[in-house]
């Protein structure tokens, strides 16, 4: 199996839906492909990095000004 | 008839991050919750009081957020596609200095995450809405290609590809 298909089956892995069979062939290539290696390697710490990154600092709130604006907005519109 | 003020202070903070954490751009996040706010004042009526108010406003943006990404560019920019060419760029664990017994400290370094999302921001809109749903809200595959209308085999590629420029953005230092 090429190693496109192999880094494309590593990805579906990282979502959880893989066969025990993907997984086999997943296992075997990268027992002699370095660069799948490298790249599951990667991945791997990315999805970790991504989880945390993506779930920190997401809290944002408006200003009493931006609220008063939004109720004006609405009372104009509606 | 809805109080708009009450509607406003009750829940325009909350939507706001909601959006905010999907969306990653805070005018694109405001823009949409005003949206929402019209929305819901014209449609009231259809309001069946079955979940609160709260979950029927988030409903609502939360349709308009995922309208909002299906009609996203999905190619990406110059800017980003100048990082993309790097195919020698170092290794990101020993970049990072990450090893097997540090992996859990090193990636909550303030720093780090701030870069990340840096990086992050570059992205074009579809595949920054693939992180989200893959990492804010553990969506399965079959979800993410529904909501964002790609194909399985897209949505790969749109994985792998933004996992190796945010490596390349992350080891080049240009976040």
């Amino acid at each position: 199996m090429n190693c496109r298909r192999i880094i494309k089956k590593i990805e579906k892995r990282s979502f959880g839906n893989i066969s025990s069979s993907d997984n086999f062939a997943i296992r075997f290539h990268l027992s002699y492909c370095k660069n799948c290696r490298d790249y599951e390697r990667t991945s791997l710490l990315l999805d970790k990095m991504l989880k945390k990154s993506i779930s920190q600092g997401n809290t944002l709130v408006y200003s009493a000004e931006e609220k008063q604006a939004l109720v004006d907005h609405l009372q104009s519109n509606i | 008839m809805i109080n708009r003020e009450e509607l406003v202070s009750e829940h325009a903070d909350y939507l706001l991050s909601f959006a905010f954490s999907k969306l990653r751009d805070e005018d694109l996040a405001k823009d949409l919750v005003q949206d929402t706010f019209l929305a819901a004042l014209k449609n009231y009526h259809e309001f069946e009081q079955r979940s609160s108010l709260r979950t029927w406003l988030t409903s609502i943006l939360n349709r308009k957020i995922i309208d909002h990404w299906r009609k996203a560019e999905t190619k990406y920019t110059t800017n980003i596609s100048n990082l993309s060419k790097n195919s020698d760029s170092p290794d990101l664990s020993e970049y990072i200095g990450v090893t097997d017994e540090n992996a859990e400290t090193v990636i909550e370094k303030a720093e780090l995450i701030q870069q990340l999302n840096d990086c992050i921001d570059k992205l074009p809109e579809k595949w920054k809405a693939v992180i989200a749903l893959r990492y804010l809200e553990e969506k399965k595959s079959e979800e993410v290609c529904k909501e964002l209308s790609l194909s399985a085999s897209n949505l790969w590629v749109i994985v792998h590809r933004a996992k190796i420029l945010l490596k390349d953005c992350l080891t080049s230092g240009k976040s």
